[in-house]
């Protein structure tokens, strides 16, 4: 049996190994097992004290759509801090270490290293800060209240709180891709959902809709039925867009950028 | 370089090179087998075939036995080895390190030269060195630098021969002034230097001849003659790379 060589692929040469790599970081070492441990801990834990501290003051009902909304509101500012911590580092870390240079001299290109970033970054951190939690919750409800959410509902308003992480997610890599440390790279990721805590005080309202800043209380009022106030579609466009932007200037810098 | 437009054909030209960096840095949580099969993957399909030849490279460099630690404690000769490994994991047309020996200690240097003194009959190595013992040791042409510019470009074997007049070094012992005499008298011979003192009494002479056959078949004869003196060395005088560098830089220089 002889060795096979992989076809080129164009501006996506080398893509699959390197989200092969991306995802190697976090399933082959016990990154997965830290993260998985951490988030259980802060959001299911949270919630399971919230919950058990409620049980026999309140009615079920009550309680469920209580642990729902400590689970999108205070799950989805942990997980964005987590989203963009485990972030921050990832184009920095491999040009301040040499990581990058070494393998641009493979037959890759920087659009398929950036892409398999965010993939990795997204897909691994999804499923660790958000999908696993998600369900222990459920458990939770279940376990504490003898009852859980409306399925239909409370998934729509997890994939509403992925949206958000993945777009501060695609901020932070831009950012990565403009600077040369972690420092500005987490301040200005952070700095921008500080932004979405205080501004809505001074901007009208309708200048909010096309951020990311409304989703996660969105996704609290979706997951227990409760009216919104705006056309939930329009932030979430805003988003999608953001996102495209964000990794779209963060292929363009990286492109640009000498080793 | 290969027919192809480095910049417009950057993905085939990267196909056809190994490249090692004077201070390579690899993902420090992958084990060496990760390393190599990360960097193979970017050429060659999974499978039985890419582990073998995972397994014939690790055991070429000599890193068999750590292949399944994480590299992030390995030594500097290890980390060298293991970027020649990386660097010729696709079979390249061409390698280039860039001073694979620079900082590592004597028993590293070895192990590197040993590689590449096999590797060499598979592929060209173009490699970088301010190390002019490792150079005479494993390179078959040399190009020397200086300032940028090139001063010389030869085979090493021309290198070291050097362009003038074959030297003889003779070591002598006794009474060698009639000797010195009757040798500077030769009509073959260009010049007799006595750069040194020898040891013990002893004086080295080194005698640049025009015409080797006659220096072969007679220079010695014609010291011998005098019995006051003893021949204790004699040899043609074998360049090291170090002096053609420095009589290149210098009359370069001037």
């Amino acid at each position: 049996m002889s060795l096979t060589t992989v076809a080129a692929r164009g501006a996506l040469t080398g893509f699959g190994n390197l989200l092969d790599k991306e995802l190697g970081s976090w399933w082959r070492t016990r990154r997965w097992l830290v993260h998985l441990v951490l988030w259980q801990v802060v959001i299911t834990g949270f919630i399971l004290l919230v919950s058990l501290e409620q049980r026999g003051d309140t009615t079920a009902q009550r309680g469920v759509n209580e642990a729902m909304q400590v689970f999108f509101q205070a799950g989805g500012f942990f997980g964005l801090i987590g989203a963009v911590l485990v972030t921050q580092g990832a184009i920095v870390g491999e040009k301040a270490s040499g990581t990058a240079a070494w393998v641009l001299t493979k037959p890759t290109t920087r659009k398929s290293m950036v892409l398999a970033k965010m993939a990795g970054i997204s897909g691994s951190f999804l499923t660790l800060g958000l999908v696993l939690p998600a369900i222990a919750v459920l458990l939770v409800c279940q376990t504490v209240w003898g009852r859980t959410p409306d399925l239909v509902h409370f998934s729509e308003a997890v994939a509403i709180v992925g949206l958000h992480h993945v777009c501060y997610i695609a901020i932070t890599l831009m950012l990565g891709a403009f600077f040369r440390s972690r420092g500005p790279v987490a301040g200005i990721a952070l700095g921008f959902w500080l932004a979405g805590n205080i501004l809505p005080n001074f901007v009208p309202p309708w200048l909010l809709l096309g951020t990311p800043w409304l989703l996660a209380p969105a996704a609290a009022s979706i997951a227990v039925w409760q009216p919104l106030a705006f056309p939930l579609w329009v932030p979430m466009v805003a988003s999608s867009i953001l996102t495209v932007v964000a990794l779209g200037l963060a292929l363009w810098r990286f492109d640009r950028e000498e080793f | 370089m290969f027919g192809f437009d480095a910049e417009r054909d950057t993905l085939e030209v990267r196909r056809r090179i190994g490249y090692l960096a004077q201070d390579p840095r690899y993902y420090d949580y992958m084990t060496a087998r990760e390393t190599l099969r990360f960097t193979a993957r970017f050429f060659f399909r999974p499978g039985q075939a890419l582990e073998r030849h995972l397994d014939e490279t690790l055991e070429l460099v000599g890193l068999a036995g750590k292949a399944d630690r994480p590299i992030g404690g390995f030594s500097g000769g290890e980390r060298q080895r293991l970027g020649i490994a990386q660097a010729q994991i696709s079979k390249p047309e061409l390698l280039i390190l860039d001073e694979p020996a620079a900082s590592l200690d004597p028993m590293g240097r070895r192990d590197v030269l040993e590689i590449m003194a096999r590797l060499r009959s598979h592929t060209t190595i173009f490699y970088s060195t301010h190390i002019l013992e490792d150079v005479q040791r494993v390179s078959d042409t040399v190009a020397i630098l200086h300032h940028g510019a090139l001063v010389a470009q030869a085979p090493i074997g021309e290198l070291l021969v050097g362009s003038g007049h074959t030297t003889y070094v003779i070591e002598l012992a006794g009474s060698a002034d009639a000797a010195r005499r009757r040798v500077a008298g030769l009509p073959w011979v260009v010049q007799l230097d006595e750069p040194r003192p020898g040891d013990n009494g002893k004086v080295e002479w080194h005698v640049a001849v025009s015409d080797d056959q006659a220096a072969e078949s007679r220079l010695l004869r014609e010291i011998l003659a005098d019995d006051s003196v003893r021949v204790t060395a004699f040899g043609r005088r074998r360049f090291q790379l170090e002096d053609v560098f420095m009589n290149l830089i210098e009359g370069n220089s001037r």
